[in-house]
């Protein structure tokens, strides 16, 4: 019988996938046949069993992440716009004055800033420090 | 049965359990594909997870214009990618053009005597085959795409897909012929 090329054999391979069953294979053939086989058999190494849980718990972090910074920030301009407002209403009633009021405008400032502050080191080394914990339990 | 187009319109809606479903649904096909560029287990972990962040933050944009497999596909192949180009400086221009007369590094009769069978030896040989027919072949014979699935995703022209294809084949064949010769009585 005429021996196929590995043209042919590979041609085979496209169509069918298989090479032809019931007919004595030549080395090459054999070979062919063997490298399938392997080919198709899924390698030893793979993820751990608890892979998509684990990604799933590291996208909800960092969602909550995400939504406490907003929250934060706009906690952050919800307070300056609030002592904005309590100094401009007291200095519209002669409570305070407007020198005064400028003389303070960076501790106005410094409040929402201190805020965030303490909110970011909370995170990091708190509920980050809590979150890995969790993740390797 | 997985309905991706179901799957995904609960992720959107929030719902991380379909999340968990899809990334259980797809984690072989992105660990395949990445293990067999990058070689190693460790990194190829740290980039499926990258993958699946991906895959999450974009599949607001998926639009079921190809299959969804072949999306998630694409996105661990260009990863894999980004990875190896900036740890291992791996260049495509490096690559063989003449792959028949590629030589494998641990090929040595010594060597041939520690493999345990036909399987460990195939894929040791596979790993040191260049990085784009490594992925070729990974994708047409263990993740069963089909060849314009593959130029999909790799955006490689057909003709360059089969070539690889076969080129990798070939070689691989031929050297399993000698292995064959030289373990069986």
């Amino acid at each position: 019988m005429k021996e196929m090329d590995d043209d042919e054999l590979q041609r085979l391979i496209e169509n069918s996938k298989e090479l032809p069953a019931g007919r004595t294979l030549n080395d090459g053939e054999k070979a062919y046949h063997a490298l399938l086989e392997v080919l198709k058999s899924e390698p030893e190494n793979g993820l751990p069993y608890n892979f998509a849980a684990k990604v799933t718990r590291h996208i909800q972090a960092e969602q909550k992440h995400k939504s406490e910074w907003k929250y934060n920030l706009a906690t952050a301009a919800i307070l300056l716009c609030l002592v904005v407002s309590l100094c401009g209403v007291m200095a519209v009633f002669g409570a305070i004055s407007l020198a005064t009021l400028l003389k303070y405008k960076w501790l106005i400032i410094l409040l929402p800033v201190v805020f965030i502050v303490i909110q970011h080191f909370d995170q990091v080394l708190v509920k980050t420090r809590a979150f890995r914990n969790n993740l390797n339990n | 049965m997985f309905n991706e187009k179901e799957v995904v319109t609960r992720i959107l809606n929030g719902d991380m359990r379909a999340f968990e479903l899809l990334v259980k649904q797809y984690e072989k096909l992105v660990f395949y594909v990445t293990f067999r560029m990058v070689k190693e287990q460790q990194a190829a972990e740290d980039i499926c997870q990258e993958v699946f962040i991906k895959v999450y933050n974009s599949l607001v944009r998926f639009n079921f214009q190809s299959k969804l497999s072949t999306w998630i596909a694409r996105i661990a192949y260009l990863t894999a990618i980004n990875y190896t180009r900036k740890y291992y400086r791996e260049k495509s221009s490096e690559y063989p053009d003449d792959l028949e007369n590629y030589h494998f590094t641990n090929d040595t009769p010594e060597h041939l005597l520690t493999k345990k069978d036909t399987a460990n030896y195939v894929e040791l040989l596979i790993l040191q085959l260049p990085e784009k027919y490594r992925t070729v072949l990974t994708l047409y014979h263990l993740n069963e795409f089909s060849g314009p699935e593959i130029v999909q995703i790799t955006g490689m022209p057909e003709g360059t897909v089969k070539n690889y294809l076969f080129r990798a084949r070939k070689l691989l064949k031929e050297k399993l012929e000698v292995y064959l010769k030289n373990e069986l009585p």
